[in-house]
């Protein structure tokens, strides 16, 4: 019966609405560019096939994906037409006026072939986000294909859906530090911020980046400062390649134990290699703390819910309410400095 | 004839859109939402009549709630390929009439198992096709064809508007004829006639 014509749309609404739970987001994809009616239809479904988090990447792949687990699962993708593509079948994609070349990736994703990438992005963002109700979760940057591609995408995403995007991960080299700059002013992302930018070795952003995210991870970050340590409340912190002092991470404790970066949970820096090894006699000076044995182990989760065991380590308190964190011992890691608070991501207290 | 509140053992009777009656087990009618919701906890007397579908569909339907009445309780939609031989062979041997008249039964009983294995069935149709494959499958128009059919469908509309004008403007003419005084009417009719007439003498 596989290859048989089927009725689908003489099903009554409770067994069609189960057809396209069953169908998945690539189902839901390929069904919506069959015709106008079965876009309509799978634009008013609302079930189990939609409930992802949609990325756009622009860069090295131009493409839409969503994972699960941390697994990436491809949805379309877009590549520049050549000859060769123009025998390819065609759809019809949201209101553009001409007719896309498609074919079917041996993965299950679309591949649409374009004039213009950027056009062709911006088409199927829309169009992914009118049938799968909801907006664009994380916006990737990758390698500029052309100048001005990271402009165009940033302008585009934020004129197109409300001012905001959940994730921002820029992942490029910089022709000049003003690319990131413009990023960081233009791009108004709400949760998480990721940076694999080098910019150059005297950067300063112009402006404060928005570091009142729940996640931050710049990889590297010698350009960040103890004003913008001071600016973040963020519950997850990753820095490579930091060039913060003894005393700026000092200041950083003492700032969180009076309240500051409330939400934090994880903080972990790697020092730049041209730095001093941390120098903990400095990064507790004007602390209370209790010192925990080697021999005590408890079990941290992390925002990956992924448990890893705290040995020992330095306890400290927050004044304005009791909450403990642990700077871990790194003692044979002394470019590392490691402080969790507990509970955990999963609710486990710091006592054993 | 039954007691609700008796086991399995009791045998309802179903009717059927021919008026055909036979016998289904509790057991296997309890999987029906629908029949619980309506005549469990009250109970039918004489047959009960789903008399929307005919006799081979509720008996295919039925066949298959006596054959999972055993089966643990159902956990939300199974994947094909967890289906039993027995679940594939009841599936394989229905052609595609009977398998739509089973889904909208299924449906209509509210069969939760069987409605899910069914869409799981067709969704395995239609899954991993690109869209001009799915469009064979779902028996859509192509595009090419749609625009085809919106041409006929415009000169068609052109055809009817004309049609239309004409006859508003006969209408139109009717009216006014009507709405004229006899005589004049008399004497306008007289004139078409002369004007008809000379016309065609002319000629």
């Amino acid at each position: 019966m596989s290859s048989t014509p089927f009725p689908l749309f003489s099903l009554p609404y409770v067994p069609l609405k189960q057809v396209f739970d069953n169908l998945g987001p690539h189902g839901i994809i390929n069904f919506s560019l069959c015709s106008q009616k079965s876009r309509n239809m799978a634009t008013s479904y609302r079930g189990p096939s939609k409930s992802i988090k949609i990325e756009i990447h622009f860069g090295r792949d131009d493409c839409i994906l969503y994972r699960i687990n941390f697994k990436k699962h491809w949805l379309l993708s877009v590549s520049e037409i050549k000859k060769e593509d123009q025998g390819l079948d065609t759809v019809r994609i949201g209101n553009f006026e001409k007719r896309i070349p498609v074919e079917m990736d041996e993965n299950g994703y679309l591949k649409t072939y374009w004039e213009d990438r950027m056009v062709g992005m911006s088409i199927l963002g829309d169009y992914i986000r009118q049938v799968f109700n909801r907006d664009i979760h994380q916006l990737l940057l990758g390698e500029e294909h052309k100048e001005n591609d990271h402009r165009r995408a940033v302008g585009w995403l934020m004129a197109s859906q409300n001012e905001q995007v959940k994730h921002l991960c820029c992942n490029f080299e910089p022709r000049a530090d003003k690319d990131l700059d413009n990023i960081l002013e233009t791009c108004n992302y709400t949760e998480r911020l990721q940076l694999l930018v080098k910019p150059s070795e005297n950067y300063r952003p112009t402006k404060i980046p928005n570091l009142n995210v729940s996640q931050i991870s710049i990889y590297p970050s010698f350009w960040i400062h103890l004003d913008h340590l001071l600016t973040m409340n963020a519950r997850t912190i990753v820095l490579t390649d930091s060039k913060l002092s003894n005393e700026d991470i000092n200041i950083f404790l003492k700032h969180w134990m009076n309240g500051g970066c409330f939400e934090l949970k994880s903080f972990v820096i790697f020092m730049h290699s041209s730095m001093d090894p941390i120098n903990y006699q400095v990064v507790m000076n004007g602390i209370q703390f209790i010192n925990r044995n080697r021999e005590l182990k408890r079990s941290y989760v992390n925002h990956e819910n992924r448990p890893y065991t705290v040995r020992g380590g330095v306890d400290i308190q927050r004044s304005i309410d009791g909450v403990t964190a642990t700077v871990l011992d790194r003692s044979l890691e002394l470019n590392r400095f490691h402080l969790v608070v507990w509970p955990d991501f999963a609710g486990n207290s710091h006592l054993p | 004839m039954t007691s609700p509140a008796s086991s399995s053992e009791v045998k309802y009777l179903i009717e059927s859109s021919e008026g055909n009656t036979f016998d289904v087990s509790g057991a296997a009618l309890r999987q029906s939402n629908t029949f619980n919701a309506m005549f469990l906890n009250i109970g039918a007397d004489g047959p009960i009549p789903f008399t929307d579908y005919n006799e081979a569909t509720l008996k295919k339907v039925f066949e298959y709630c006596e054959h999972s009445v055993n089966e643990e309780n159902y956990s939300g939609p199974k994947h094909q390929d967890d289906l039993s031989k027995w679940d594939l062979n009841f599936f394989n041997e229905m052609d595609q009439k009977m398998f739509i008249d089973v889904i909208n039964a299924s449906n209509f009983l509210d069969i939760e198992r069987l409605t899910s294995y069914c869409c799981e069935r067709i969704a395995r149709m239609l899954r991993g096709k690109n869209t001009q494959e799915m469009i064979k499958v779902i028996t859509l128009p192509t595009a090419e064809e749609l625009e085809a059919k919106q041409k006929v469908e415009e000169k068609k509309a052109a055809a009817a508007k004309k049609v239309a004008e004409k006859a508003a403007e006969t209408a139109e003419k009717t009216e006014t004829l009507e709405e004229l005084p006899v005589q004049q009417l008399v004497q306008t009719t007289r004139n078409k006639l002369t004007r008809k007439y000379l016309s065609f003498s002319n000629e």
